[in-house]
């Protein structure tokens, strides 16, 4: 049901800002992405969709994104707990750097894997290569989406009762037949909601992959870098196409995350 | 005995919050910890189930020692003030939790369930979420699941303290009466005395972490040993006193002794006479107790059965009493404000004094 | 799902790493070229000719993994790990940082190229019809004429094209800057001019593109390879300019541990072929092949024709683009002729450098 209202002036100059706001800073770079993507028809599309080094692309993208959503998930979960319900001394401050991948310069944490992870750094791995190769991009994205799971779950599981965990520990269950059947379900939506956040990070992240992946075409170039390379390439159309499927999965994304919002207001209503 | 704790004791950080408490219950007992807020009463239950560890004694179940046993080998049906189902399972999946954990299998679950359901009267209720039931119905069902696995004991801890007075009062009694028939052993824990009194089969009245007496509702309510449980139950009118030969004197007046209270021979004690043991006469002949003095109402107060005289008793020390009348008592002596009267103890009994 | 391909492809890379076993058919080997952004288009065009040439010599298959960026970041990576087989970048600093990191040999000069792929020319482009007049250094330097150059802290190139201007005002080819403080003074005034620094050649190509600034400081082959694709500016030769030198080669400790040395090699004299250096030179880079050279009619310094020995040509079936010329400056200048590139490095762009200080002073006011 729509209400209709005579507004004040003041309402539609607000109105006015906002989708104007909206409008330039998103619809107009995905219609310019969309025009660029069609503008020469069909083939050079066609062209980029089956250019096997666009797949692989893709593949490195978004493989090596659900390889972060996953580590992300274990460690976002045990970091959540930790945090909540442990003390220790130095929790706070650990619990202000989990938001250092969202102030750091994806750049710079990409060199300091280099220093760190490459040859002749401190950790330099003897078996086989971290940075420059699949590893380290892996590790790139994973750091990048680090503090999502971990910010999404931690105030839900804060907010939880400890009663009903202790309801399930008297009836006989184990910690971790507590953990799955009683605290990871009321987890779930925050969980879920972290884990899109952390896949739409870990899938757009450039930067710091770029630096630590060095770019090999066909092996460590993600679908982000194979966009800044295409246009360096004057290959409009393929950076163009491969923005907008890149456009299209954060939308969809969007929408999933929209879907869950709802969700998890009418499960805490 | 079913529950036995011995030199109980638990500390957080430095605050000592359950000091040496021993107790033994016995099968089929309900038995009801009443404490203020803060007593440490929710403590001791919790040590009791495991989900707290102890720093002192020993607990027996069952003549088992369970001292050092998990929660989930304790075997103890708790139930918690705020129902705390798990709000994505059914009625159902909630009752038949510990059956499943327990790997019961499904058509002995499903009988339970129903069992159950029919126990605490909500049959058909079985796919209904927490969510979608009231406060009274879920404390029901939190019932039910402490009890779907047959436990060796039942934990209440303050159950039905989110509830209103109706249903409380309508709940407990339902409890009850599943508890007798089941021959239930059971500690709840509470801080509403009528409750207590409503219920209990012994109570143990606990403040600042001490269990201090346990006894019998109306033993405790009628003759307890401290002055906290006195005051801690009911209204108490308590009176400064010295017992001497077989009299007590109170400042210039003197009454005779209750029996049995040799031990307080020439010891500075307290008198403790409850509202209604406390008797009115508009001369000395008519009273119908051992007369303590004049007093002046200071207020007559409509108490629904009842009504509340507050009286300023005269002499020394000038205490303020209280006393409950019926109505046709108020009307007989015609009471009124500003009035004097007479000041008679019907019963009354001796608390050692806290005076030292 | 595709993940196979991924896992193959590390499959691939890691069994890459053992050395090479002595069969009769020996297994497809990997080689890794990085290279700097701006020749990549000739690399797509090599690489199938050098894997078509190792077939047909050794019976192996060569798959060849690309990884291109600004050649000094490509640089670092190498440093920093990439285990690159080959190094194709822009300028010789950027080579020598993996000879002093102990990558490279010493002696990765020492061929008859002074291992050098391609050259090219520091040469300016301009908006069409040239409104600004721009034709020669002095042109660039003139108030309000905003000057687009990659920054020479991350680009090989950009510091060839600063070199080129900062040689040809020493060599007394900018009336009122000469000589080695003229040369100085000249920079301040066009580091003044300078609109945007881009990390990477092609970058700051792709900005002036886009319609930003006046000239663009660039290389020839750059400028071709815009053409091609079909931009419209135009390409300016100034009278004096520095010949930009693009080195090649192998990174002796990654093939060594890869067992890649063979192949790698032979890659790197691939890239001096007659064929290859014909590709090169239709991407706009000057051969360094004297048959090719010859062929296209490239001499040195007023050098004629006749002067150069030049053995003929094989029949080849790479055909020149005639839209790419070659012609000769008037005073085509090398690093050498200006105190060669350790010197250059140091007093023109190290930290204390004579341009990181004015860069720095221009862009702090």
């Amino acid at each position: 049901m729509r209400e209709i209202k005579p507004r004040s002036p003041l309402a539609l100059l607000l109105i006015g800002i906002a989708v104007l706001y909206a409008v330039v800073l998103f619809a107009a770079p995905l219609v310019a992405i969309i025009y660029g993507a069609f503008k020469d028809g069909i083939d050079p599309i066609i062209e980029t969709l089956t250019d096997p080094a666009v797949l692989h692309a893709f593949e490195v993208s978004i493989g090596l994104a659900l390889g972060a959503v996953l580590i992300n998930t274990i460690f976002g979960l045990v970091t959540a707990w930790v945090l909540v319900r442990q003390k220790f001394r130095g929790r706070g401050l650990f619990d202000t750097l989990i938001d250092i991948p969202f102030v750091f310069s994806p750049v710079i944490a990409g060199y300091a894997m280099i220093v760190l992870f490459g040859r002749g750094g401190w950790l330099a791995p003897p078996l086989f290569p971290i940075v420059f190769a699949l590893p380290g991009i892996l590790l790139a994205k994973t750091f990048v989406s680090l503090p999502f799971i971990t910010r999404e779950v931690q105030p839900v599981l804060g907010a939880l009762s400890l009663e009903p965990e202790y309801a399930a520990y008297t009836l006989g269950a184990s910690r971790w037949a507590t953990f799955r059947r009683v605290i990871l379900p009321e987890l779930w939506t925050a969980l879920l909601y972290g884990i899109v956040l952390t896949f739409a990070r870990a899938v757009g992240e450039f930067g710091a992959v770029a630096v630590v992946g060095g770019n090999i075409e066909g092996y460590t170039e993600t679908a982000t870098s194979f966009v800044f390379r295409a246009m360096n390439d004057r290959n409009s159309t393929g950076a163009y196409v491969v923005s907008l499927i890149l456009c299209l999965v954060s939308l969809l994304i969007l929408f999933l995350m929209n879907l869950l919002r709802r969700r998890m207001v009418v499960s805490r209503g | 005995m079913s529950i036995e704790l011995i030199h109980v004791s638990k500390s957080f950080d430095t605050n000592p919050i359950v000091r040496d408490v021993s107790v033994s219950i016995a099968t089929g007992e309900l038995f009801v910890l009443l404490g203020a807020s803060g007593s440490g009463k929710s403590t001791l239950l919790r040590l009791i189930a495991g989900l707290l560890e102890l720093d002192g004694g020993t607990i027996l179940l069952n003549d088992i020692d369970v001292t050092r046993l998990s929660p989930q080998q304790r075997g103890t049906g708790f139930v918690f003030q705020n129902y705390s189902l798990f709000r994505h399972m059914t009625v159902a999946q909630n009752i038949e939790f510990g059956l499943s954990i327990r790997k019961v299998k499904r058509p002995e679950r499903e009988q339970k369930v129903s069992e159950l359901l029919e126990l605490i009267e909500l049959q058909g209720y079985e796919d209904r979420f927490p969510g979608q039931l009231s406060g009274g119905q879920q404390q029901r069902v939190a019932l039910a699941r402490a009890l779907a696995y047959e436990p060796n004991v039942l934990l209440l801890d303050e159950p039905f303290g989110a509830l209103d007075v109706k249903i409380r009062v309508q709940l407990r009694q339902n409890l009850r009466a599943i508890q007798q028939r089941l021959g239930l052993t059971a500690i709840l824990v509470t801080h509403d005395q009528e409750e207590a009194f409503d219920i209990a089969d012994r109570i143990g009245i606990i403040d600042q972490g001490e269990l201090l007496e346990v006894g019998a509702p109306d033993q405790l309510y009628r003759n307890p040993t401290h002055r906290f449980t006195a005051t801690f139950l009911g209204t108490a009118n308590l009176l400064d006193a010295h017992r001497n030969g077989t009299n007590i004197y109170l400042g210039g007046v003197k009454i005779p002794a209750p029996a049995n209270t040799e031990q307080f021979s020439g010891k500075p004690v307290e008198v403790l006479a409850r509202p209604e043991e406390v008797a009115l006469s508009r001369t000395q002949e008519q009273s119908p107790g051992s007369i303590i003095g004049k007093g002046i109402v200071e207020s007559v107060v409509f108490a629904g059965p009842a009504l509340r005289v507050t009286l300023h008793l005269q002499g020394e020390g000038g205490k303020t009493l209280q006393a409950l009348l019926t109505p046709s008592d108020v009307r007989d002596l015609d009471l009124a404000v500003g009035q004097e009267v007479w000041i008679s103890l019907k019963e009354y009994h001796l608390l050692a004094s806290s005076v030292k | 799902m595709k993940h196979f391909t991924v896992i193959a492809i590390l499959v691939a890379s890691l069994l890459a790493l053992l050395p090479a076993s002595a069969q009769n058919t020996p297994p497809p080997i990997t080689l890794t070229l990085a290279g700097y952004a701006v020749p990549r288009e000739a690399y797509d065009e090599i690489i199938p000719l050098f894997q078509q040439y190792w077939l047909a010599e050794t019976g192996q298959q060569v798959n060849i993994l690309e990884s291109y960026q600004a050649s000094g970041a490509q640089s670092r990576a190498i440093a920093g790990g990439l285990e690159a087989d080959v190094a194709a970048l822009s300028s010789e600093p950027d080579i020598t940082r993996l000879v002093d990191a102990g990558l490279v040999n010493e002696d990765w000069k020492a061929n008859e190229f002074g291992g050098i792929a391609a050259d090219s020319l520091v040469v300016f482009a301009v908006r069409p019809g040239n409104p600004l007049g721009i034709n020669d250094w002095v042109d660039v330097i003139q108030d309000g004429v905003e000057v687009i150059t990659p920054d020479p802290a991350t680009s090989g190139g950009a510091q060839w094209n600063i070199l080129g201007g900062y040689g040809a005002a020493w060599r007394g080819f900018v009336p009122g800057y000469e000589g080695e403080e003229g040369a100085a003074e000249f920079l301040r005034a066009l580091a003044t001019n300078i609109a945007v620094l881009d990390r990477d050649g092609r970058e700051s190509f792709l900005t002036f593109e886009r319609g930003i600034g006046d000239v663009a400081l660039t290389y020839e082959n750059e400028v071709y390879a815009g053409l091609l694709a079909g931009g419209e500016y135009e390409l300016i030769y100034p009278q004096s300019t520095i010949r930009i030198e693009n080195p090649v080669a192998v990174i002796d400790t990654y093939v060594d541990a890869h067992g890649t040395r063979e192949v790698a090699e032979a890659f790197v004299n691939f890239l001096w072929s007659e064929d290859a250096q014909r590709v090169f030179a239709n991407h706009g880079f000057r051969p360094v092949n004297p048959v090719v050279r010859a062929e296209l009619g490239i001499f040195e310094n007023g050098a004629g024709a006749a002067a150069e020995a030049t053995p003929a040509a094989e029949p080849s079936s790479i055909e020149h683009n005639p839209l790419i010329a070659f012609p000769p400056v008037t005073d085509e200048f090398t690093t050498l002729d200006i105190g060669g590139w350790p010197q250059a490095r140091t007093q023109v762009f190290g930290e204390a450098g004579l341009f990181t200080q004015i860069i720095a002073e221009v862009q702090g006011r």
